[in-house]
């Protein structure tokens, strides 16, 4: 019970960061995932020695940590996407910028 | 020289701003922050298709490079049917804190692997940044994302789209201000950038 708890406060802290807008909706996806797969391995236990059994650990709960490197490549993996993104939109938005800087001087100059 | 326009691209620098008269002269843009050659090249290039230019000429500010040849470069572009000169240096400067037997394995290596990915139609020094392209080119061209210091993966592009090169020997000079943004750690990216340029070009090249 007290597994399931830690999930859904976990879970609500999270829904409060997207409320109060500290983090962008659509890169907490991430997290939810790892929460839900966390929260499965820490109810279900039978999880955990099969992930063991099948990956070849020896020692059980180590799979647990072998999980979460999984996950947490994976959220590095898409916050790095999503700099990528925001980066060429910056890129793509001094481009802008600088072309109707450019074009205004060119209007300038014709002018004078 | 032709009717022209010079466009002056100040990428963030810290140490000193373009002078009024500078400005009274030519047009100039400030980015707020250092963005890198890349996206320098594609600000002039998006001005220069936007507003009909026939040839683009790029030149470093620090002096290296001799822009009284550039007539000569334009000549060749308007009379030899060419759409991409590259002023190719005797001597680089860009790797001048390492050995310069370093630097030539180096340059040897781009220049080898640009051979080889473009067969054999990528030039000699593939590491310039003085050319002249006309505009047509510089359209083709501006449709790909540029990297940081682009030269490398500018000229691949060139030859793989079969544009027209011709190769311009110049003399090298010394930098006559500044001092190149090019250190150890950035040379050492610009060479991890260059490999994933060749392995993305050969994945391109096998996907067909």
């Amino acid at each position: 019970m007290i597994k399931l708890a830690i999930i859904i406060a976990l879970a609500l802290a999270l829904l409060v960061l997207v409320r109060r807008r500290l983090i962008y909706v659509d890169l907490t996806f991430p997290w939810f995932l790892a929460l839900v797969v966390l929260g499965f391995a820490s109810v279900f236990e039978e999880f955990v020695t099969t992930v063991a059994v099948v990956v070849g650990i020896y020692f059980e709960p180590l799979s647990v940590v072998f999980i979460s490197m999984f996950i947490l490549l994976a959220i590095i993996t898409t916050v790095l996407i999503s700099l990528t993104a925001l980066r060429r939109r910056q890129i793509d938005l001094v481009r802008h910028l600088a072309a109707s800087e450019l074009a205004a001087q060119e209007r300038d100059g014709d002018e004078s | 020289m032709p009717s022209s326009t010079i466009l002056l691209l100040d990428d963030g620098s810290t140490d000193g701003a373009i002078s009024a008269d500078t400005a009274a002269t030519c047009l100039t843009i400030r980015l707020p922050s250092n963005y890198g050659i890349g996206v320098c090249t594609h600000v002039a290039f998006d001005h220069a298709i936007a507003h009909g230019y026939d040839y683009i000429c790029r030149v470093d500010a620090d002096g290296q490079h001799p822009i009284e040849r550039l007539p000569e470069m334009l000549n060749m572009l308007a009379m030899d049917g060419v759409d991409l000169v590259v002023g190719a240096r005797t001597l680089t400067d860009e790797f001048s804190y390492v050995d310069p037997i370093l630097r030539r394995m180096v340059r040897a290596y781009f220049s080898i692997c640009a051979r080889l990915l473009t067969g054999n139609a990528a030039l000699k020094d593939v590491n310039t940044g003085f050319f002249a392209l006309t505009g047509e080119a510089a359209d083709r061209l501006n449709r790909y994302q540029l990297e940081r210091y682009p030269e490398p993966q500018l000229f691949v592009r060139a030859a793989r789209m079969g544009l027209r090169m011709k190769l311009f020997s110049v003399e090298r000079r010394d930098r006559l201000y500044g001092s190149s943004s090019l250190g150890l750690g950035s040379a050492l990216k610009m060479i991890y950038r260059f490999n994933v340029l060749v392995l993305s070009e050969v994945m391109q090249r096998s996907d067909g």
